[in-house]
């Protein structure tokens, strides 16, 4: 895997304007991007988490430029080199989209209901004007394939799948033009427990035999930690931490980190924790606090936070925090309190008990 | 939601056998709830959870006498609620909309439901939907029910409900509506307090706030939490007790240790196997296929299909439970039978 950087995303800023009145007069901005910056490498997974309304999907819309960046650059490689995509015309970005994709969230909305299952997956190819008929149906079967999916079923139309199987078509469609950049905006989160574990396994095992490189945005922070090399924290618009995903779950730099952190349920009914709930909830993104976007909610909080706009400072190796203290808090990573590991991880006990003769089923 | 020494006597407050709720379809009749057997006792936190379709919520749906008819109706089973006087009440059989239905909904069992916004009427504000509550059920004044209504916004964590109360649903935030919803639910103590995906719509950090919430009221009010959650971190830090359902049918059910440390139903394992957990590295394992149709249900065990333990009695007999001191699982596996089965 190598450390090309494929995307590079510099100061990106998108400002909603909040209309009012007859005359649909700008009385404010909603600022659901507010000067953010990362970079995503070949074949790798950047993850990106915040609570609703933090930008994250704003983030990943801006990027495809289903959005319109409101200021800020994109930078993309194109032939081993960084461009910027923000000023490409209609016909440069139609290139620059085969490859750079996206995965949508609902698998119920993002499929035509009208096209059959070949003919959404086959579409790319079509305006692409890749291939003959006989050849675009050929990728079709083979990108079936690919997801796990029957080639039989191509005729149908996305009712008859499950949830699961349709996140596979849309995960097929984003496949079908090669791409190296897939943006994965909350891919499993409308679907169940056991298929979600499918669809996670299905993007590692891709990326790995095709090398892509994924922006995976997601609320879960336990699927993030799952799929992601790196990860990103967002709050209100901006990136509070980037680190690590080892290193951001284990030893977090920054007071919301730690927050989010110590809410996540653990699946363990013996685990011990106490936990400091955050209180209030996240303010509005059209009138954010002064200073410090997290202070009114911060248990560290002090005076300067109020004033100050604390900026995404590097600290020790690959990590970024923004936060005033990010050196002199003392923060507690995540902590299943006390087991190490669950049991139901550890090796099952033969289901058939002693009794078996014919050792463990299956 | 504390862990409760077992030698502490059960007390039933509710006790549901033979469940059959059924819907009439254009596609067929669909068995979303077709034949369960479960008890809650008093004080406790149990869990129902499945995947969607398992038929958890048409549970709580039945109990509170909600299913939407004609098309839906609880085909046969009982629901006894043990109320004060100490003679059980007979849910299954009352009118749902006489009195005696609308009596029990609110001042003996309450609910809460995962959308918080679909089920506040926007056009009213949370003050009239509270005080309409108190006022139905409670012979108060209205003046009354409002100084109520203001203590229990406060409880549930308003900042400022002297004047929050006059607000609208639209002007709070998710969590709030919910802390609203918490408070309506409250608002004639009941004894057990119906729980459908209360924080699946909620953020991370406000779930985590609306459970401690729950958490403390239940002390305080001394409840039985029904808790419907398809997340199994929720069902592991807040259930005394779990059952699992799958298609309509309770597939295990035991203590919550039990559930997670011992989990003896391989779709219990699958699920558990399923959760991406933070700090192992270990590839997940998850269930193959998905959840069938209702209209294609297999014949035997309803998870036969999907089951890597499979054995030929699976796909033709539907499996009892095999119950092994609290816990029990259908599953042919712990039949004394099992071994002289035939593995496939």
């Amino acid at each position: 895997m190598s450390n090309e950087t494929v995307l590079q995303v510099k100061e990106l800023k998108k400002y909603f304007p909040i209309r009012k009145g007859i005359f649909k007069r700008t009385v404010g901005w909603i600022r659901a991007v507010d000067d953010v910056s990362f970079s995503v490498s070949q074949g790798q997974t950047l993850g990106l988490v915040g609570e609703s309304g933090c930008g994250k999907t704003t983030t990943g819309r801006c990027i495809l430029r289903l959005y319109e960046p409101t200021a800020g650059s994109i930078l993309y490689r194109l032939d081993d080199q960084l461009e910027n995509i923000v000023e490409f015309n209609h016909a440069e970005m139609k290139r620059v989209r085969q490859k750079l994709q996206i995965i949508f969230q609902d698998p119920f909305s993002s499929l035509d209901p009208r096209m059959t299952v070949h003919d959404i997956i086959a579409e790319p190819l079509r305006i692409n004007r890749i291939g003959t008929r006989a050849q675009q149906s050929d990728r079709v079967e083979e990108l079936l394939d690919l997801v796990g999916l029957n080639a039989a079923q191509m005729n149908r139309y996305p009712h008859e799948f499950s949830g699961g199987q349709r996140q596979r078509i849309g995960i097929a469609r984003a496949l079908a033009l090669n791409p190296e950049v897939i943006v994965c905006d909350e891919p499993v989160s409308a679907l169940d427990v056991s298929v979600q574990a499918q669809v996670l396994n299905l993007l590692m095992d891709l990326q790995e035999r095709l090398n892509l490189a994924y922006l995976f945005i997601a609320h879960d922070l336990s699927v993030v930690e799952y799929i992601s090399e790196r990860v990103i924290v967002m709050y209100l618009g901006k990136i509070v931490e980037i680190a690590d995903a080892t290193d951001l779950y284990e030893s977090p730099r920054h007071p919301y980190t730690e927050a989010l952190l110590g809410a996540i349920p653990i699946p363990d009914p013996l685990a011990k924790r106490t936990r400091k709930p955050l209180t209030g909830t996240v303010p509005s993104a059209a009138n954010p606090p002064s200073g410090c976007n997290f202070r009114t909610r911060c248990a560290y909080a002090q005076d300067v936070c109020a004033h100050e706009e604390p900026p995404l400072m590097h600290i020790a190796g690959d990590r970024s925090v923004a936060c005033h203290f990010a050196d002199e808090l003392e923060l507690t990573g995540f902590s299943r309190g006390g087991a190490s590991r669950l049991p139901v991880h550890s090796a099952l006990p033969d289901l058939t008990g002693a009794s078996s003769t014919e050792g463990s089923p299956g | 939601m504390s862990t409760r020494p077992t030698t502490e006597q059960h007390d039933t407050l509710l006790r549901v056998r033979g469940l059959k709720t059924h819907f009439r379809t254009e596609q067929g009749m669909i068995r979303a709830v077709d034949g369960i057997d479960f008890e809650i006792r008093r004080g406790e936190t149990f869990g129902i959870v499945g995947e969607s379709g398992c038929g958890k919520s048409v549970t709580a749906y039945s109990i509170m006498q909600l299913i939407e008819r004609p098309q839906g109706d609880i085909v046969s089973g009982s629901i006894e609620y043990m109320g004060e006087g100490g003679r059980p009440i007979e849910i299954a059989a009352l009118d749902p909309n006489g009195p005696d239905m609308r009596n029990l909904r609110g001042n003996e069992i309450g609910m809460i439901f995962q959308e918080p916004m679909t089920s506040l009427n926007p056009i009213y504000t949370i003050g009239n939907q509270i005080v309409e509550a108190i006022v139905l059920h409670q012979r108060v004044s209205k003046v009354e029910a409002r100084k109520r209504a203001i203590e229990l916004l406060d409880r549930v964590g308003l900042s400022d409900p002297q004047n929050q109360i006059d607000d609208y649903p639209h002007q709070l935030s998710g969590g709030m509506r919910q802390r609203v919803m918490i408070a309506m639910a409250l608002s004639c103590n009941p004894r057990l307090l119906i729980a459908d995906e209360p924080t699946t719509a909620l953020d991370v950090t406000v779930e985590a706030q609306i459970l401690d919430l729950m958490r403390d009221l239940q002390q305080e009010y001394d409840m039985s939490i029904m808790l419907i959650t398809h997340n199994l971190g929720v069902v592991a830090e807040n259930c005394d007790r779990v059952m699992v359902m799958y298609l309509g049918k309770v597939i295990e059910e035991g203590s919550a240790v039990d559930i997670f440390y011992n989990p003896r139903h391989p779709y219990t394992r699958g699920l558990l196997a399923s959760i991406p957990q933070i700090g192992l590295s270990s590839r997940l394992m998850p269930i193959d296929g998905a959840v069938p149709m209702m209209q294609d249900i297999p014949q035997g065990c309803y998870f036969a299909p999907r089951c890597p333990h499979v054995m030929a009695i699976c796909e033709d007999e539907p499996p009892m439970f095999f119950p092994t001191n609290a816990q029990r699982a259908k599953c042919w596996l712990y039949s004394a039978e099992a071994p002289q089965q035939h593995v496939k």
